[in-house]
């Protein structure tokens, strides 16, 4: 069996939580591979720079393959990357605050107008389960409905396989004075929530 | 025309809500979308100007090394050391692919095949679930629950004894959410 562990999110952890590599686990080179991307840890989205780690032998094969089917990311692209991961090591934590701060202020405006939602340790989204009035609604009814009497976007849990059914994502992708603003239109638009 | 591959795919469903918004938007609203993870916070500055220069380099323009330069597999190395203690072989234990997602899909070509499964999690992203049916393989997902729920911690053990353990078979992993950041470990 082997382990493959997408490992998007890898520094981005809040209160202290410093998110694992499996490859720190004893023994995980003989069964496990991970994938470290710059795309949320550099904010480097769209310039296609991740990497395969680990476990040589599927490593070498995944070369193998890439070698019948690409010449590679364009060098300077290459280039840019190196020096970014080289000098500027810290980017990964300022990234990693601007996140925390937006979690905090999304999860504590929705418990003050009667959401509540546990804390995320880590990640640039947010899982909230829909809220008890709303439960009659799946989560694209219920993403619909926000669009329309809120002027929110949400992604309907549902989106990622069953098992999100019931649940709504927030990506922290807005500045917090937008995300204050949401959470507005959000108590306007869910009028049987009960405010704090 | 039937494309194999193609024609069974089922609409995505964040098409829906996307419909929906850029409706409202038409018709004058600012909705504020939180939907698509699509990062906002810019780029380091020092990775701009490094690429800038790069780019007005003639040497660069042509084709590279599909599985990174050293330096750039160096830089990774020193990375993982630096942030997880890990050492990694420049050599062996590093490629480079062209986002994860290409990376993912390649990967699941290379591991699996008609009559193997991958373990995948649910929620989870649909490249997770996609990437091993393009590949020919099945899939068995596995429900993660929420932070909240005392069952949480449990979730792998148990379900572990209920899938058919069908070898050769992947586990995928990701802490797509708060649920699988406790939950994957």
């Amino acid at each position: 069996m082997i382990v493959v562990h997408d490992f998007a999110y890898a520094d981005i952890g809040f209160d202290g939580h410093k998110p694992p590599s499996i490859l720190q686990a004893k023994g995980a080179k003989e069964c496990a591979v991970e994938l470290y991307s710059m795309t949320k840890s550099f904010s480097m989205a769209g310039w296609r720079v991740a990497f395969l780690v680990g476990n040589r032998d599927v490593v070498q094969a995944l070369v193998k393959l890439k070698s019948y089917l690409d010449y590679g990311t364009f060098q300077p692209i290459q280039i840019a990357a190196t020096v970014t991961m080289n000098e500027a090591a810290d980017y990964p934590h300022e990234i990693c605050a601007a996140y925390h701060s937006r979690r905090d202020a999304l999860i504590d405006g929705l418990e003050r107008i009667g959401w509540d939602i546990p804390k995320p340790k880590g990640s640039m989204f947010v899982w909230a389960q829909i809220p008890e009035p709303y439960r009659h609604m799946d989560s694209v009814e219920f993403c619909s409905h926000l669009v329309r009497e809120a002027e929110v976007a949400l992604s309907p849990g549902v989106g990622f396989g069953p098992g999100g059914e019931g649940f709504v994502r927030f990506a922290l992708i807005e500045n917090e004075q937008r995300i204050r603003q949401g959470i507005a239109n959000l108590k306007r638009g869910l009028p049987n929530l009960t405010a704090r | 025309m039937d494309f194999r591959r193609i024609t069974n795919l089922p609409p995505y469903v964040f098409t829906i809500i996307n419909g929906l918004k850029t409706e409202a938007r038409r018709a004058g609203v600012d909705v504020i979308d939180l939907g698509f993870g699509n990062p906002d916070l810019p780029s380091p500055e020092i990775a701009v100007e490094k690429l800038a220069e790069a780019a007005h380099n003639a040497r660069n323009h042509r084709y590279s090394v599909s599985r990174g330069l050293p330096k750039l597999r160096e830089a990774v190395a020193a990375l993982y050391k630096r942030n997880w203690d890990v050492d990694l072989d420049v050599e062996l234990e590093i490629t480079n692919t062209i986002g994860s997602k290409e990376g993912f899909s390649h990967l699941m070509w290379v591991l699996l095949d008609r009559g193997d499964a991958a373990i995948v999690p649910s929620p989870s992203y649909p490249i997770h679930i996609y990437g091993p049916l393009f590949a020919g393989a099945d899939l068995r997902q596995v429900p993660m629950r929420s932070l909240s729920d005392p069952l949480a911690r449990e979730d792998w053990s148990f379900h572990f004894h209920t899938i058919p353990l069908v070898p050769p078979l992947i586990l995928i992993s990701c802490n797509v959410s708060s649920t699988s950041v406790a939950n994957a470990r």
